[in-house]
């Protein structure tokens, strides 16, 4: 049981810090509302209107290559909680996430030679 | 450090795979010339050069280097590298052979494609080239997760490469069927990865196998998990329950891929089938594998050979479409490849690796003649092949022996797998699948000998038309022509250092 008091811990923290946060906008902030600052939040797009908008394709391509690096950075995590234990029997985890980064360069320069990353 | 050097130097092809995908890339972008590119909506945009016979070049040398990679390691007494990860075995040597094999025809394929753009050659073929490396660490993983990762990883590649033709209908449709579909049988086989690892408390093939022969497991827990692998891997062998969807992917993809798939994609598939049934659910025995556990897993398996033998050869009856043809040509013979795994004797599983590469050889080379013709004739309907021996004399025999191989007559490859397989059905006793296989051969001779027919036919060809050939194949394509129509001669009539060496391979893995 006392394993998870930890866990516990971090969940109370973390409940904590947005309640805090959260009253404090509430109290201390500055309120001027107008229409659209009350109007539902849809990441910038009218809420109500024709779902079959047009969005320009260049945004989805965009995302997709964000969401590729971002998704490759993920991997760093497990790495560096291993790091440590592995450096001292030989630097082969070093090479090896080195050798990942590498490959993970060649894909930035693939795109941006494609011109993936060029608005026009 | 020293024996990561040692495992690595053993993982040498897949290195070399993966380099060369890498390698391929780089190539495309490589040159620092401008060019102006007209898109679909006639609007002119600046982009680089590309390089498509530079791309061809690196990705064909890379997929050579990675084949003399592993025929050094072809013999390699098996070891287990990287933690018991892989197994490094002459059976997956020979399996990598194969795949990297029809790797090479395919990218050769993808080069020559009118299909693809030449703006996307390079990409074409690097996800070929990967797709061909998951499917080398499919052959050699005996372990679960590295298995599950090569599965996808063969997935994802498979997803782009069906929906490669951008513009056509059908290719989106085909990748996204694929998509959905392996998304499916992916959730299922990672449920019984788990329920496996329930029995042996590990991921690792070996030690499951260890608990189920010592401890006593309920069948139907058995057979849940069991179930639910067979489900991922007869979606890829495109056998019985998942046949529907092969021949949608078939003829919808550009046809470089629809050979991948059909190839690469079943050997594959049917290396893992031997994983699981032989190596997880049976253990060796002086003639057989027996089964552990009193597990009848072979009642499942013969039951979807013969139900896929039938179902392909009979709507392959109606198809008026020459890749779908094809394709569901394709899933009658897995079917009949599959008999063998059923059997699971000595002599089974060996007429199984050895129809697997008979198998591979003919049906890429019918896809090598086949995107020829559909790419110049710009139709695949199977009335473009009428006369193509008269006007195409050297890709008409070719596609004919081609055809004559896979419909199992002698004295080509195609005879002498079907005959082995054959015979240990019978030898085994099993009367009714032997018979069942009988009647389908000569189902299968049925649209084999139809599509020779439109070959050769000369009656409703003008003398304006017969003097004129279908399409101007160059050199290259010419040459590959012949190193696939070599074998399927040669093997007709002497297989006996193939089949030894199966023998001698199979008899020294440990499974």
């Amino acid at each position: 049981m006392t394993a998870y008091i930890p866990v516990l811990a971090l969940m109370g923290v973390a409940a904590a810090i947005s309640t805090i946060v959260l009253l404090l906008t509430t109290f201390i902030g500055p309120h001027r509302p107008n229409k659209k600052k009350m109007s539902v939040y849809e990441c910038g797009v009218p809420p109500i209107g024709d779902a079959r908008r047009r969005v320009s394709v260049k945004f989805y391509l965009v995302a997709i290559l964000f969401l590729l690096f971002d998704v490759e950075g993920v991997f760093f995590f497990p790495w560096a909680v291993v790091y440590k234990k592995f450096l001292e029997i030989n630097a082969f985890i070093l090479f090896e996430m080195l050798f990942f980064v590498a490959i993970l360069l060649v894909g930035y320069i693939y795109i941006l030679k494609k011109g993936a990353l060029e608005w026009d | 450090m020293e024996s990561e050097f040692r495992s690595l130097a053993l993982i040498s092809p897949e290195l070399m795979l993966f380099a060369t995908a890498i390698l391929t890339l780089l190539a495309d972008i490589s040159s620092r010339a401008k060019a102006t590119v007209r898109g679909e909506n006639g609007r002119e945009t600046s982009s680089y050069e590309t390089r498509p016979r530079l791309v061809a070049a690196v990705a064909l040398l890379g997929m050579v280097a990675a084949l003399v990679l592993t025929l050094r390691t072809f013999s390699h007494a098996p070891t287990e590298v990287f933690s018991r990860a892989l197994s490094i075995d002459p059976v997956s040597q020979f399996f990598k052979t194969l795949l990297i094999f029809a790797g090479i025809i395919t990218v050769m394929q993808g080069s020559m494609s009118l299909e693809i753009h030449r703006t996307e050659k390079a990409e074409l073929n690097a996800l070929l080239v990967l797709g061909t490396l998951g499917m080398c660490i499919m052959t050699s993983a005996v372990h679960f997760l590295l298995l599950f990762l090569a599965y996808e990883m063969v997935g994802i590649t498979g997803y782009v490469l069906a929906a490669f033709k951008r513009r056509s209908g059908l290719s989106s449709e085909a990748g996204v069927k694929l998509f959905v579909h392996g998304s499916l049988t992916t959730i299922l086989f990672a449920i019984g990865i788990v329920m496996l690892y329930g029995i042996g408390k590990s991921f690792n093939i070996l030690d499951i196998r260890g608990q189920l022969t010592g401890a006593a497991v309920p069948t139907g827990y058995l057979w849940v998990a069991f179930g639910l692998i067979f489900i991922a891997l007869a979606a890829r062998l495109s056998v019985f329950p998942f046949h529907f969807l092969a021949p949608d992917i078939i003829e919808g993809s550009p046809s470089p891929v629809s050979a991948f798939f059909s190839v690469s994609s079943t050997i594959a598939a049917m290396a893992f089938a031997l994983r699981l049934c032989i190596h997880i659910f049976s253990a060796k025995g002086d003639l057989k594998w027996v089964h552990l556990a009193n597990f009848e897993w072979p009642d499942l398996i013969t039951g979807v050979a013969a139900v896929s033998m039938t179902i392909g050869n009979l709507t392959a009856l109606y198809q008026t479409n020459l890749k779908r043809l094809i394709g569901y040509s394709c899933i009658a013979q897995i079917g009949y490849i599959l008999m063998g795994v059923a059997v699971s004797t000595h002599e089974g599983v060996a007429a199984v690796l050895f129809s697997l590469a008979t198998y591979g050889i003919v049906t890429l080379g019918t896809f090598f003649v086949i995107q020829m013709v559909t790419d110049h004739a710009g139709s695949e309907k199977i009335t473009i092949l009428r006369g193509l021996v008269w006007r195409n004399p050297y890709e008409g025999v070719a596609l004919c022996i081609f055809l004559l191989s896979l419909a199992g007559l002698p004295p080509l490859v195609g005879f002498v797998g079907r005959f082995y397989v054959l015979g240990v059905v019978v030898r085994e006793k099993l009367y009714w699948l032997s018979i069942v296989a009988a009647i389908n051969w000569v189902l299968g001779l049925t649209y084999y000998l139809s599509m020779i027919r439109q070959i050769c036919a000369s009656d409703r060809l003008t003398p304006g038309e017969r003097s004129q050939s279908v399409m101007e194949p160059n050199a290259v394509a010419q040459f590959t022509l012949a190193i696939l129509l070599l074998p399927t001669i040669v093997l007709g009539i002497y297989w006996d250092p193939l089949m030894n060496y199966i023998t001698r391979s199979l008899g020294s893995v440990a499974w």
